[in-house]
């Protein structure tokens, strides 16, 4: 069995409003970061595909195979059109 | 009483007034006379901005009979070259007692000279003749900002030769605009093709009541060439296209992405980083935005990101998610600021990060953002074939031409007739649809995308007609 891992998730534009939160902490047993969407995705009925979606890491950008560490800040970052 | 005010290449004389309420008639006239800080002046020569000296000129004696309780005032201003002893300006102002006749007359010589752009040269017996500010010059302008070193002369006069576009002249671009007309950038143009609406008001503040309804580009540079005379201001009242962007872009040494819409913004990242001109974009979500500098070929830029942006619909836009007007206000500042910084090399622009800020508690992230290298933009990647086409494009796929609105839209607008439409309205919609290529349009091209989006799954060669009929009713349809 995987064990958990402590993160923080950062949710802007219309993950905040999907999710109700700007920021939490939470426990996951996700390895990478598109594991970690993926399962966010799913708890909170995210509307947007995966690929449409950028996570940036500890202030960066970061690929979607990049694994997480524990204390790890990911902030979740989607594209955004009002003008 | 309609007050006069003229410009004249022949000699002038004070304008006769006639008021039978006025007690105090005042004319003042102003002579070329033979020296200047101690020069002798020889003759001299006045050059105007004809349109706009008249529509100021008549505007300050407007001013003036309000101010002062006038019954008629006029005034008339010579061009061309003159001598020594001829009249160059005459003004007439007709008051029910003297007190004010004297006051208003030396009011308006004085706005004259400050606001009404008409230029003197003078001619002197000894040297190089030389052009007389009456309006004020770039040093009464720009003193503030040219005290910083960061500024200084040489960095006003670049941002004098400079040329900026500004795409979207809605939330963002309206402060992005103001600012930068402010700030005496050489040449700002204006690429919008809407109507200003009224709902969008609130965060667009280049525009009010009065203007709703008139093209945004066109009203927009109006207000600003008024408000900044000096600065060249350059109306594109269309909407960026694939067809129409390199044209427009041609030329500029910045752009500013002020647009609303993905579609938009993914359509001016492609056509900067193909001509290679840096651009701000910034975009907005409620009370939070993100803004980033985009430099190609240097740093990464928006597809880098996002390869293949999602259709409108899923991220939400202003009419739907709502906007205050500050945050649309602060992003468009922040913009120009950027745009300044660019252009004078001051800082550190946002190059290599994108910041984003949430209003509601002043949290602010930089995120790192590096070029990728497969990029279907800037990189070696392939560009997907894009969802939305253009009516031209449309045109030219040879296609079924699908109209998904409902029956009652259908009765109010039927859509160009230079295509046969089949029409299945989406609440009753069956599939059934011919083979062969689809153009699916509605309304707005929402509703199409989503359609067009579905079929692609099913394996379907279809297309969303972009902006939708209602967009097409506005423009001239070939």
């Amino acid at each position: 069995m995987t064990s958990k891992i402590s993160i923080t998730v950062r949710y802007f534009a219309i993950f905040r409003e999907e999710r109700g939160l700007s920021e939490e902490a939470l426990e996951t047993s996700a390895q990478t970061v598109e594991e970690l969407y993926a399962e966010l995705k799913l708890a909170n009925g995210f509307r947007l595909e995966p690929k449409w979606v950028r996570l940036a890491v500890n202030g960066a950008y970061v690929p979607a195979t990049r694994h997480l560490a524990p204390g790890d800040e990911v902030v979740l970052i989607p594209p955004v059109a009002g003008g | 009483m309609s007050v006069r005010f003229s410009l004249s290449r022949e000699p002038i004389l004070a304008p006769v007034l006639s008021a039978a309420d006025a007690g105090g008639f005042v004319d003042f006239v102003g002579r070329v006379r033979n020296s200047n800080e101690g020069k002798a002046v020889v003759g001299l020569e006045y050059e105007a901005y004809d349109e706009l000296a008249l529509s100021e000129g008549r505007a300050l004696l407007e001013e003036a009979v309000r101010r002062f309780g006038l019954m008629d005032a006029a005034c008339v201003h010579r061009l061309g070259p003159l001598k020594i002893g001829d009249a160059a300006v005459a003004i007439s102002v007709a008051a029910p007692h003297r007190r004010q006749a004297f006051a208003a007359c030396e009011y308006v010589i004085d706005q004259l000279k400050q606001r009404v752009p008409i230029w003197k040269k003078e001619h002197y017996a000894e040297g190089p003749s030389d052009w007389v500010g009456i309006s004020p010059t770039p040093s009464d302008l720009y003193r503030r900002q040219i005290t910083l070193p960061e500024v200084g002369c040489a960095g006003q006069e670049r941002l004098g030769s400079s040329k900026v576009l500004v795409v979207g002249a809605g939330g963002l671009g309206c402060p992005a605009l103001l600012y930068l007309a402010a700030a005496g950038v050489g040449q700002v143009g204006i690429c919008d093709g809407d109507k200003v609406d009224c709902s969008n008001l609130h965060r667009e503040i280049l525009f009010g009541l009065p203007e709703v309804g008139q093209a945004k580009a066109i009203t927009a540079s109006a207000t600003l060439s008024r408000m900044y005379p000096h600065v060249k201001v350059v109306a594109h009242p269309v909407r960026l296209t694939h067809e129409n962007a390199d044209e427009i872009l041609g030329g500029y040494d910045l752009v500013l992405d002020c647009t609303e819409g993905l579609r938009p913004k993914f359509l001016l990242n492609d056509r900067c980083v193909g001509v290679g001109i840096p651009f701000v974009q910034a975009s907005i979500h409620q009370f939070e935005g993100q803004i980033q500098v985009v430099i190609p070929a240097l740093t990464s830029c928006l597809r880098c990101l996002f390869p293949s942006p999602p259709t409108d619909g899923c991220v939400g836009n202003c009419a739907e998610s709502g906007v205050l007007g500050f945050t649309a206000g602060l992003f468009g500042t922040m913009q120009a600021a950027e745009a300044v910084k660019l252009l004078l090399g001051i800082g550190r622009p946002l190059t290599e990060e994108t910041l984003l800020v949430d209003l509601r508690d002043w949290s602010t992230i930089k995120v790192r953002r590096e070029r990728d290298p497969g990029c279907p933009a800037c990189g070696s990647g392939n560009m997907e074939r894009p969802l939305e086409v253009e009516w031209r494009e449309a045109l030219a796929l040879n296609a079924n031409w699908i109209d998904v609105r409902e029956p009652v839209e259908v009765a109010a607008e039927p859509g160009p007739t230079s295509v046969d439409w089949i029409r299945k309205p989406l609440s009753t919609f069956d599939g059934g649809l011919p083979a062969g290529t689809l153009v699916i349009a509605c309304a707005h091209g929402v509703r199409s995308a989503g359609v067009a989006a579905m079929l692609r799954q099913q394996g379907r060669e279809a297309y969303s007609l972009a902006g939708g009929i209602d967009g097409l009713v506005d423009r001239t349809v070939p």
